[in-house]
């Protein structure tokens, strides 16, 4: 059997990160939700580099990521990726409480993938996470990591 | 009939008879021969030539005869008989002739016996005659002898008394020079009785030498007998006498001289006269040569017989060239011919003729002369030649013509100056008027002559004027006053130069006038002189300096102000752009230099430039400065007047309004960035909070009890609510900070937006719109359509239940702003809420009620003043709300920022 996709979701407040978990149980109990709580240990992660270093090479179907994070931001964190050649084609969703024009634009430019307003209320969170799910993982066809 | 009638037909009848016979008889019978009959009757006639006319008659018909005859004998014969006949014929008209010729010198000595007879007895009675009338004549003469003898005792007496009276002194001397005889006149002409001058000499009275000449005279005329004339020198008493001497040999019966006899004649007052006529013809001669009149002179014959230095000189020719010549030798014929005509005019008629004529000179130069002939007469009064006057006019023409050019220009400026022209009089009658006057007075220049100042206008005004004149001619001089005349249209105001005119003794004879109307300058400048004091009013009361800058003499006048403003004494300004300078704050005075000289640069003098000056005291002060050019007649700036004003509190004020505005903004823009700030943050635990909230009630769903359920429900409503407030404070506060676009935007396109915005929910409310014309404004087209979707959005939420929205939307411009007006039907809201409504979260009603956070019209309070214009309630609105606000039309220019940044949110 093959193992169940693995969702990284990059986020500093514990409310969120429950809310995320939460909201993705609700959604898919199937899927695994990796949380690391800043930019740096999400480039860790994502390399397998320091603590990470032993995980399986594997990397995450999808990146979850706030853009305001300690230590390293959100939008570093996506330069970063889109700087590795392995991680080309990760999915990068931001999940912001920002309308702001400039995060909604750079975060874009810099290569996200998708960015989507945090969901105020439990539902809508959860039918975020069904939709993001549905498509991302279930939906859209990508390049295989190299 | 006469006798020579009758011997003439008895001819012809003898010779008719003869011819028949000689045709009718054969040639060679001697009829010719009987022609000498015929000639024999002449002997009656008495014409000498009638005998050898009838001679010739016959030897005619004798020929005529032998030709017609009948021939006969031998030819010979009849030649012969012929000739014989013809010899025969002629010899007795010779003898005839010969005859006739001897009777008449016989006749003429008869004749000539006869006269000779009668003559002499005529000369004998002439002298019988001849006779008697001598014998007349000696009586007569005896008996005028007589009387002569009378006569001449009468005359000797009366010659003595003559001698004697006579006035003129006589003397008469025998051979040896001793006086024998001295009239009274002499006597007292010497001073001596003639007792003692008889038998006296002149050596008894004159001086030697004197005597001497004296006898020698008397001694020449003794010895030649010839009259002796002589001018003496006489001085008597002082007195130079000139004494004309005759003297005459007196001579005794038998006509030998025997002494002298002396008559003396005093030609004192001829010698002065001819000495004065001397006199007279040298001034007459220095005259002709020296006055500027060339002369000359001819006589009948044309020959130049005077011509006077000037003529030479001027002519450039010698007086010896002409003399004794004619034109004819000096000029070509036609030229010289047209001379002498005109001289012989001038001489035959004796006229003076006179005429400017132009002549060419030998150098070239064309002159105008002015000839003058004129008959020269002798004393007698005959004309003995013609005198030639040239004198040069050209200048004098010329300055003619300059002088007709220079009255021409000033009857032209007369006739066409503005101003009234007048000359009257001493008494004050006009003389003369230009057409000015004639124009605004009714009066033409022919009828005002005469009249004075009384016959045109009321009494007061000619009053007045001729109290002006009189000064004019009692001062002799000008006179410059204003004048007030009355004309059709009211009183004008002039000034009138008046002044006098003088004759050559500098007498006045008239006075002359130049009046201008200056009625309109008058009612300028007291419209002047009020406008001046309402601006020094205004100045006074406003603090302004004035100053004027001369812009070619670089000079500057300031006011009483202007000293103040500059802390300076007043009337202490030096006036030159080195003391304005001087005044300046030491950093201002470059800039300020530079802004006069490149308005000076440009020829646009309109200045407008703050800066600082310094007080004598040190003191700063600000001053603001503007200048218009004042241009002159030809349209460049000539002066430039300008205002100052001391804005140092204002400046101060300024500052701090400034330093007021940057706090106040920074204070604003603290508030927007704290709002937007605590509104985000505000919103992560609110989202937990929901979050969870929601997620209890969900997960918990059965094991709740109902109060718990209630709970939750609260809480979940507050955290809703709190949510809203957060957004709709961070919408406001995006209203506030987000930029601003100032387009030209359609209000129609706005309120389109809008409309679709809220299409729900009119479907939901059954709602019905009513859109007027909208005009276009300047301004960001998002923001408008909020305006218009938050007020027609409460229009549609603010409605009693079961009732249906109705709005209207109506649009009008006022003072270029456009007002648009939102009416609904719905509750309304009262009078004293009008203005509160506007403020952030100020809600009318229960949320239970009515839906909302109450910031909707704060945003659009907030929108239309970043657009320049204001919202309101409208309290006309009969039923419902009527909300209007206003906007700058696109027209307009967009608003000031500034006046929006220092607003509150």
């Amino acid at each position: 059997m093959e193992s169940p996709p693995t969702i990284l979701l990059i986020e500093d407040n514990p409310a969120d990160q429950e809310m995320t978990r939460r909201a993705l149980k609700h959604a898919n109990s199937a899927i695994e939700l990796e949380i690391v709580d800043d930019g740096e240990q999400a480039i860790d992660y994502l390399l397998r580099r320091d603590v990470y270093a032993d995980l399986p090479v594997a990397s995450p179907s999808l990146v979850l990521l706030d853009l305001n994070l300690p230590k390293l931001s959100g939008k570093d964190v996506i330069r970063e990726v889109r700087k590795t050649g392995a991680l080309a084609h990760l999915p990068l969703i931001v999940m912001s409480t920002s309308h702001a024009e400039e995060d909604v634009l750079e975060s874009y430019q810099l290569g996200c993938n998708s960015y989507l307003i945090k969901p105020n209320r439990f539902d809508s969170f959860v039918a975020t996470m069904e939709l993001v799910i549905r498509y991302w993982l279930e939906g859209v066809c990508l390049p295989k990591p190299k | 009939m006469a006798p020579r009638t009758r011997t003439w037909l008895a001819c012809i009848v003898f010779a008719a008879l003869i011819f028949s016979f000689d045709v009718n008889l054969p040639l060679g019978v001697a009829a010719g021969a009987f022609y000498v009959i015929i000639v024999l009757f002449t002997v009656r006639l008495t014409n000498r030539w009638d005998t050898p006319l009838v001679a010739g008659l016959c030897t005619l018909l004798m020929a005529i005869g032998a030709w017609f005859s009948p021939p006969g004998t031998a030819l010979m014969y009849a030649i012969v008989n012929r000739c014989v006949s013809l010899i025969a014929v002629w010899a007795t008209a010779y003898a005839i002739i010969r005859f006739r010729d001897s009777q008449a010198e016989l006749a003429a000595l008869n004749s000539e016996l006869e006269a000779r007879v009668e003559e002499r007895s005529a000369d004998a009675q002439q002298r019988a005659e001849t006779l008697s009338q001598v014998n007349a004549s000696l009586e007569r003469e005896v008996k005028q002898r007589e009387q002569a003898e009378i006569q001449a005792r009468d005359s000797q007496a009366v010659y003595a008394s003559l001698v004697e009276d006579l006035p003129i002194p006589i003397i008469r001397k025998d051979a040896e020079g001793r006086f024998l005889f001295a009239n009274q006149a002499f006597c007292s002409w010497v001073g001596h009785e003639l007792s003692e001058i008889s038998g006296k000499t002149d050596a008894d009275f004159a001086p030697p030498a004197l005597a001497e000449k004296y006898r020698q005279d008397d001694l020449s005329v003794i010895k030649t007998g010839e009259l002796f004339l002589d001018i003496e020198k006489n001085e008597h008493g002082g007195k130079v006498n000139w004494v004309h001497v005759i003297k005459t040999p007196a001579r005794d019966g038998d006509g030998k001289i025997n002494g002298t006899q002396a008559i003396f004649w005093d030609v004192t007052a001829k010698r002065i006269a001819e000495d004065r006529l001397r006199e007279s013809e040298d001034l007459y001669h220095s005259l002709v040569d020296t006055l500027p009149l060339c002369l000359l002179r001819k006589d009948v014959e044309g020959k130049y017989t005077f011509v006077n230095k000037r003529w030479c000189e001027y002519f450039n020719v010698q007086a010896e060239d002409l003399l004794g010549k004619t034109d004819f030798d000096l000029f070509p014929p036609e030229i010289a011919k047209v001379y002498r005509d005109g001289d012989a005019e001038v001489m035959n008629s004796g006229d003076v003729y006179e005429d400017v004529e132009l002549i060419t000179l030998p150098d070239g130069r064309e002159r105008s002369i002015d000839v003058v002939k004129a008959p020269v007469r002798d004393s007698e009064g005959a004309i003995t030649g013609v005198q030639i006057i040239l004198r040069d006019v050209t200048e004098e023409l010329e300055l003619e013509a300059q002088l007709k050019q220079s009255e021409q220009r000033l009857q032209a400026v007369l006739e066409n100056t503005s101003a009234v022209v007048y000359i009257k009089d001493a008494e004050g009658r006009y003389l003369l008027i230009n057409r000015e006057y004639e124009a605004l007075f009714g009066v033409d220049n022919e009828e005002v002559r005469g009249k004075t100042d009384y016959d045109l206008f009321p009494r007061e005004f000619a009053d007045a004027f001729r109290k002006v004149d009189q000064q004019v001619l009692q001062r002799g001089q000008t006179i410059e006053i204003e004048e007030v005349a009355p004309q059709p249209d009211g009183l004008h105001t002039y000034v009138s130069s008046k002044f006098p005119l003088k004759d050559e003794t500098g007498a006045v004879y008239a006075i002359a006038g130049i009046s201008t109307d200056i009625t309109a300058i008058k009612r300028t400048e007291s419209q002047l002189r009020e406008s001046q004091q309402r601006l020094n009013l205004a100045l006074t009361s406003a603090e302004i300096g004035a100053w004027s800058w001369d812009v070619y003499k670089g000079e500057a006048v300031w006011d009483d102000r202007m000293h103040d403003i500059f802390g300076m004494p007043r009337g202490s300004f030096a006036g030159t752009s080195e003391a304005f300078f001087d005044c300046l704050h030491p950093e201002d005075l470059e800039r300020v230099r530079q802004a006069v000289q490149s308005s000076i640069d440009q020829k646009e003098i309109d200045l407008d430039v703050d800066f600082r000056i310094v007080w004598p005291d040190g003191t700063v002060r600000h001053i603001t400065s503007r200048g218009a050019a004042v241009r002159g007649e030809d349209k460049r700036p000539a002066r430039v007047a300008g205002v100052c004003l001391d804005i140092t509190e204002r400046k101060h004020a300024e500052q701090q309004l400034k330093e007021y505005a940057s706090r106040l903004e920074a204070t604003n823009r603290e508030l927007e960035e704290f709002a937007y700030i605590i509104s985000h943050d505000l919103q992560e635990p609110l989202r937990t909070l929901q979050f969870f909230s929601d997620s209890l009630q969900v997960n918990l769903k059965d094991q709740l009890d109902e109060q718990s359920r209630a709970d939750l429900q609260f809480i979940t409503d507050a955290a809703q609510r709190m949510q809203q407030l957060v957004r709709d404070l961070l919408a406001l506060s995006r209203t506030g900070r987000a930029e601003m676009k100032k387009d030209r935007v359609p209000l129609q396109a706005c309120l389109d937006d809008a409309m679709s915005a809220l299409s729900n929910r009119v479907r939901e409310t059954g709602a019905t719109v009513d859109i007027g014309d909208l005009p276009e404004v300047r301004g960001d087209r998002v923001m408008l359509t909020q305006v218009f979707q938050n007020l027609i959005g409460n229009a549609f939420k603010f409605v009693p239940e079961s009732t249906s929205p109705h709005v209207s939307v109506t649009a009008h411009s006022r003072d270029g702003m456009c007002e648009v007006c939102v009416a609904d039907n719905g509750i309304g809201i009262k009078p004293e809420y009008a203005k509160k409504i506007f403020a952030p979260f100020q809600r009318l009603h229960a949320s239970a009620e009515y839906e909302g956070t109450g910031i909707g019209l704060a945003i659009c309070r907030k929108v239309v003043r970043r657009h320049g214009g204001r919202i309101w309630v409208d309290p006309s609105g009969e039923a419902g709300a009527k909300f209007c606000f206003a906007l700058p039309l696109a027209g307009k220019s967009a608003p000031p920022a500034s006046q929006l940044s220092t607003e509150s949110v």
